[in-house]
């Protein structure tokens, strides 16, 4: 098979004045390429989880350097959310993190209740806190059983998605959908939680320190976890700040930044719980952090049950509130008024807001500038993957191929999140 | 997918400014941007606040952007740059665009919202020299809106393919895309 080789010049370093340009990114083998050479990690390795590329210079099995590539995921979501309103942009958040679909709803319509200069009734920023939390304890669970499986322990793998199972029953029972839940509405929740539910979920919490104990048995201190591990992928303070990253990975390495407790919205003023920290901000930090938010987020869950407010569960703004859909589907005036609002027949104040939340890979965000009318004029969503994804240049040079793994692993991205 | 409003008469951003800061700036803020010339925005309703929300927010020139961050960051303690992105004002003359910049001090929960304005084919100075997640911040920013960060390392696309024709996020980009079957 003759197959025809054409050697071109080395194209020209991309040096931003002309992007117009095409170029593609590449690494530069240096003066002394010796016996280097280029590998293409990703975007269809399993442990990428996702579409993620990485570009490695390796010297064998040692990594030289690394260029993390990102966008092959990318659906242009604030071109959408630009066009279509705040309304019918809600569903497409669920496909942001669709690790964590509910949290993702929720971080969406607190921006836009911001937008609007409404606040949803406290019934339901409780269902939304419940429901953030288990979107946080599920997200955690699958990153902990992924992030096992790819360094080598099976077994974590089959217990957690056990529990991820019995939550996203949960979800299916509050929303009537497994994954794309579209749960929030502008004002308040789709639909009311019934009292058997949050007894449900109430007893599922409590059982979850125990499950959390015997995952932890199975890692915590099993030998080849932490050598694997334990002053792997280290994220010094300074880097963390730098590189800009939140959640996990920066509570990892030392800073108790966590916007649930330091600027609380939401119910979150009303519940007590810790802000795990690491010491090394290695990988195993990461893991132990991540491991400790599952238990926090139960005890918040518990508690706002606990606390759980009566009353309604959507606002009272008919300018920017759907109304009921029970009233929808039988009353003519509820029909327009919804039809109404969906196509556009809504105006927000002007103005520019700035809205946070944590979500389960980190500090999750809209920038939104209003000019009127029923969709954004310009609305940005902060992506933590896309943030903390970053940092891989950094802390991957001179760990082993396999490291990466674990590196990759203690990250935790979502690639639907980071390339929006 | 039709957009549901048409809104292309907006020429102007709806942000008002003043030269006096608000009182939801801080002390530490007021002093560190003291040698700069820095309009403050301020809610039509709410004047002691900077923006719908509360947070503080102003608009600096073009050549004080690089100065007033690391100002903020080195004297104010702003550690973290939270967001960077961009607005688009196609009909507004000369300076089409407003680079927005949001950093958070994480000791005292402070956030504040920095801008500029730049004209199309103009460039701004690059942060990337005093926070690493400038890199992949700004060249998200020149790949949806093509403007320039002058100084930065590597601005090429980051979501888009490298060849892409256009710039996605502005404003008259069209929804649909360029459709070059039909045409």
């Amino acid at each position: 098979m003759s197959h025809e080789t054409t050697t071109t010049a080395t194209p020209p370093v991309p040096t931003g004045e002309n992007p117009e340009f095409a170029v593609d990114i590449r690494l530069d083998a240096g003066d002394d390429p010796g016996e280097r050479m280029v590998l293409n990690m990703g975007p269809q390795h399993p442990s990428t989880h996702g579409v993620l590329r990485l570009l490695l210079e390796v010297d064998g099995e040692r990594v030289v350097s690394t260029v993390p590539d990102v966008g092959y995921l990318h659906r242009g979501k604030e071109k959408i959310g630009e066009s279509l309103g705040y309304h019918r942009y809600i569903p497409y958040t669920d496909r942001l993190d669709y690790l964590a679909p509910l949290a993702n709803n929720c971080s969406a319509t607190w921006a836009f209740e911001k937008v609007c200069g409404i606040e949803a009734p406290p019934r339901a920023e409780a269902i939304r806190t419940v429901a953030c939390e288990l979107a946080r304890i599920s997200a955690h669970l699958l990153g902990l059983g992924a992030y096992a499986m790819d360094v080598g322990a099976m077994t974590v793998f089959l217990y957690t998605f056990g529990e991820r199972e019995t939550l996203y029953n949960f979800f299916e029972y509050l929303t009537g959908a497994r994954f794309t839940t579209s749960y929030t509405r502008i004002g308040g929740v789709a639909r009311d939680a019934e009292d058997g539910w949050l007894k449900d979920v109430r007893a599922f919490v409590d059982t979850l320190h125990e499950k959390a104990d015997t995952w932890e048995d199975l890692l915590t201190n099993n030998r080849i976890w932490r050598i694997r591990n334990e002053g792997v992928g280290v994220i010094t303070r300074e880097m963390a700040l730098s590189y800009g990253l939140t959640g996990p990975v920066l509570r990892g390495s030392g800073v108790g930044y966590d916007v649930r407790k330091d600027r609380p919205y939401g119910f979150y003023d009303q519940v007590d719980f810790d802000v795990p920290v690491g010491r090394h901000g290695d990988c195993y930090d990461r893991y132990l952090v991540r491991m400790e938010e599952i238990r926090q987020s139960a005890r918040i869950v518990a508690q706002v049950i606990d606390k759980m407010p009566d009353g309604p569960v959507l606002a009272d703004e008919p300018k920017f509130v759907l109304p009921n859909k029970q009233g929808v589907m039988t009353g003519m005036e509820q029909l327009i008024h919804q039809f109404m609002l969906i196509t556009g027949e809504m105006d927000t104040p002007k103005g520019e807001i700035h809205s946070h939340s944590e979500l389960p890979k980190g500090e999750g965000g809209y920038i939104i500038r209003s000019e009127g009318g029923a969709a954004p004029w310009r609305m940005k969503f902060r992506a933590p993957s896309f943030v903390n994804l970053q940092v891989l240049k950094e802390i991957i040079p001179g760990h082993l191929i396999a490291d990466i793994v674990a590196i990759l692993g203690s990250i935790d991205f979502v690639m639907g999140e980071c390339d929006k | 997918m039709d957009r549901v409003t048409h809104m292309s008469s907006v020429t102007s951003s709806c942000m008002v400014y003043t030269d006096e800061a608000p009182a939801c700036v801080s002390e530490a803020v007021t002093k560190a941007l003291a040698p700069f010339t820095v309009k403050w925005s301020v809610h039509p309703e709410h004047p002691e606040h900077g923006t719908q929300d509360g947070w503080p927010g102003c608009l600096v020139s073009n050549e004080d952007w690089p100065k007033v961050f690391e100002a903020l960051k080195n004297e104010a303690n702003f550690e973290l740059l939270v967001d960077h992105t961009a607005v688009d004002y196609p009909d507004r003359t000369p300076e089409r665009f407003t680079v927005l910049g949001l950093i958070a001090n994480i000791e005292t929960q402070e956030r504040i919202m920095v801008r500029t304005r730049v004209a199309e084919g103009g460039s701004v100075p690059t942060l990337t020299h005093l926070w690493m997640s400038a890199d992949w911040a700004e060249r998200e920013t020149f790949d949806m809106f093509g403007i320039r960060f002058a100084g930065h390392p590597e601005l090429t696309r980051i979501y888009m393919p490298q060849d892409f024709d256009g710039w996605p996020l502005r404003r008259d980009f069209p929804m649909q895309g360029h459709n070059r079957f039909r045409d």
